[in-house]
């Protein structure tokens, strides 16, 4: 009776102190409010993505299939009437501003904007 | 009267070579049937080193595709200040894009080279799918692509 008693409270014991060793290791994302636990996880798991993609594209430069951020978002371009995605991307860089004059770059002789057509 | 002329003479002389130094050219992309998305492409010069020297026309408006276009992207760090005010639509499978703008004289027969990089989603990435040489020589005869470009023309 008093070896299973022993046995018993050191199971307890045991699984007890795996808890709170689990929960220690957990406490401080657990105190972190839901978006800045959703950005760390973001944080950790993205330069592996990139790096794959980065491989990839070192890899040849030409490639077939999805690209990998069709999963990001699939707000597809419609610039020509195709559209197939969801709306309420971010853009990566920021929108180029189609209003902006043209760039400094010395080939736009005189600031003039191209003239453009799509047949 | 007799200062009607020199004067003319005068600005006439002082307004040639801002006049001259630029010459109206047409670049001529059309696109091959391959029937998916439409397609982001961009034209970018290169000097006779091979440097970047600025983008001419972006077409395709969201950023996050423009990596896809992974040579113009690595020459011009991707930066949003180079395509300001240059950027439209993407470009529907089978369509031509006609660009015509004042390029500087200087750029004419000096080396420099038109880059085409395209991309479309679902589809291939195809960095300098077309590289032509701007020059006279040049002027009015179509280059195929490697990808999705059908012809590229540059006329001057």
């Amino acid at each position: 009776m008093k070896t299973r008693t022993l046995i018993g409270t050191a199971l307890l014991l045991s699984t007890a102190g795996l808890c709170v060793a689990l929960a220690a290791t957990q406490i401080d994302h657990l105190d972190l409010p839901f978006h800045i636990r959703d950005d760390a996880a973001r944080a950790d798991t993205r330069p592996l993505r990139l790096a794959d993609n980065d491989r990839q594209h070192e890899r040849g430069d030409r490639h077939h299939g999805r690209h990998d951020d069709d999963d990001d978002d699939d707000d597809d371009d419609d610039d020509d009437g195709r559209s197939g995605g969801r709306p309420g991307a971010v853009p990566q860089n920021g929108p180029a501003d189609p209003a902006a004059p043209v760039p400094d770059n010395g080939l736009f002789q005189g600031k003039a904007r191209p003239k453009v057509e799509v047949q | 009267m007799k200062f009607v002329l020199p004067a003319v003479a005068a600005t006439a002389t002082l307004l040639s070579p801002v006049l001259a130094e630029a010459r109206q050219v047409t670049f001529e992309t059309t696109l091959k049937p391959y029937g998916g998305n439409g397609a982001y492409l961009v034209l970018y010069v290169t000097d006779a080193a091979g440097a970047y020297k600025g983008t001419l026309w972006m077409a395709g408006g969201k950023a996050k595709y423009y990596r896809h276009l992974s040579d113009w992207q690595r020459a011009s760090g991707g930066r949003p200040t180079e395509i300001d005010g240059i950027t439209g639509a993407s470009v529907g499978s089978g369509k031509t894009l006609k660009i015509t703008l004042d390029l500087a004289d200087a750029m004419i027969d000096a080396g420099y080279k038109v880059h085409v990089d395209t991309a479309v989603e679902d589809g291939m990435d195809n960095p300098s799918e077309v590289v032509a040489p701007l020059a006279a020589s040049a002027s009015g005869k179509p280059l195929a692509g490697k990808g999705y470009v059908k012809s590229f023309t540059v006329t001057f």
